[in-house]
């Protein structure tokens, strides 16, 4: 039950936050993580397109061997990426919490330009108090 | 559980094998070239009793984009395992060989990866590794075909001429645990005998002969269509 890590990315795939939890985890540079996302908003709309079946969503959820990925898209299109241990069973209930705190510390501040990175000391306490909360 | 479609792609990450079932959407057809020969597509292979498939399964085939790059050194233990939208969820096992195995099943299926495993394990050794009909591994890009002998009209065997039918006949003889010295089997082909699908090892006898003999004990799953001389 760990969160190794969260993404939060605008509608056009631009990577506007992202911090690592957990000790020891390899860092990335900050260019690798922009591609990363980029990729991710484009797979998140390949799966939506391969479905078998008409109205599919894109990527929900994507597991690994020693990690899972957990992907909620607001209506407004951005998503937020909640990478964890494989074993994360409320993942969904921590993102949601991540979006009330996006709209309370982001959204609310004046000083925030849309679609820009999210640089709000009061986004990073709600989200540290969320990631302690989670688990270990 | 509902099993929506079953992909196999090869190392070179070219689509090899593709079936569907309880698909109610209709998939673009593949770009010329796009993919290979003896694919199996819903017009070759019928589905057990999918009366709603069979209406609308006019040009029903997956889309393989040739040339893809794709990182062949990935770890194993890098890989994903299974993604989940909320109408389907993706079923992915690769082998040692690099062979991809997919699944797409309902959201609410459990892993399916042993069935894949399982699919591999059993009927694909059994019936294309070691199937030397089945030329899926050898050949240049665009040249290359899938495993599905069944595909009317499509699949052709040399009968009796050059080492490709050598190399297939000796191949032939190994998977059906027949042994023959190199002098028999030079210049051999296979062919069907005249009853229908039985197939026959055509051999050459040192004085010029052939024979052909019938594989009565074998159980071959083929069917074969001889290429027009």
């Amino acid at each position: 039950m760990t969160v190794y890590g969260v993404w939060v990315i605008n509608k056009a795939g631009g990577l506007i936050f992202q911090r690592n939890y957990g000790a020891g985890i390899a860092q990335l540079s900050s260019n690798e993580y922009l591609v990363m996302a980029g990729t991710l908003h484009g797979v998140h709309a390949i799966t939506s397109r391969i479905a078998p079946v008409p109205k599919s969503s894109g990527v929900q959820i994507i597991e690994a061997e020693s990690f899972k990925m957990t992907i909620h898209m607001t209506l407004t299109g951005i998503k937020f990426v909640l990478i964890s241990s494989v074993d994360m069973a409320n993942a969904e209930s921590i993102l949601q919490k991540i979006y009330e705190a996006y709209a309370d510390a982001v959204m609310k501040n004046p000083f925030y330009t849309l679609e820009m990175p999210i640089n709000a000391s009061g986004f990073d306490v709600r989200m540290n108090a969320i990631v302690a909360a989670a688990g270990p | 559980m509902t099993i929506y479609a079953l992909y196999i792609y090869d190392r070179h990450c070219e689509c090899i094998y593709y079936h569907d079932w309880h698909q109610t959407r209709k998939l673009q057809p593949p770009r010329d070239g796009g993919q290979r020969k003896n694919v199996a597509r819903y017009e070759d292979v019928h589905p057990v009793g999918e009366v709603e498939v069979k209406q609308q399964g006019e040009g029903r085939a997956q889309t393989t984009v040739a040339g893809l790059p794709f990182d062949e050194q990935a770890k194993p233990e890098e890989q994903f395992i299974a993604y989940r939208t909320s109408t389907y969820k993706f079923h992915l096992y690769t082998t040692p060989t690099n062979l991809s195995f997919i699944m797409l099943s309902d959201p609410l299926a459990d892993s399916l990866r042993g069935v894949l495993r399982q699919i591999y394990a059993g009927p694909f050794v059994q019936c294309v590794v070691r199937n030397p009909l089945v030329d899926w591994e050898n050949g240049e890009e665009g040249e290359r075909s899938g495993v599905d002998n069944d595909a009317k009209g499509k699949m052709s065997i040399p009968s009796s001429d050059g080492r490709a039918a050598s190399r297939r006949a000796q191949s032939f003889e190994r998977a059906c645990g027949i042994r023959g010295s190199v002098a028999e089997i030079k210049a051999l082909g296979v062919k069907r005998d005249d009853g229908g699908n039985r197939l026959c090892l055509v051999k050459r006898d040192n004085d010029g002969g052939q024979t052909a003999e019938p594989f009565g004990a074998v159980r071959v799953l083929v069917r074969v269509t001889p290429s027009k001389p």
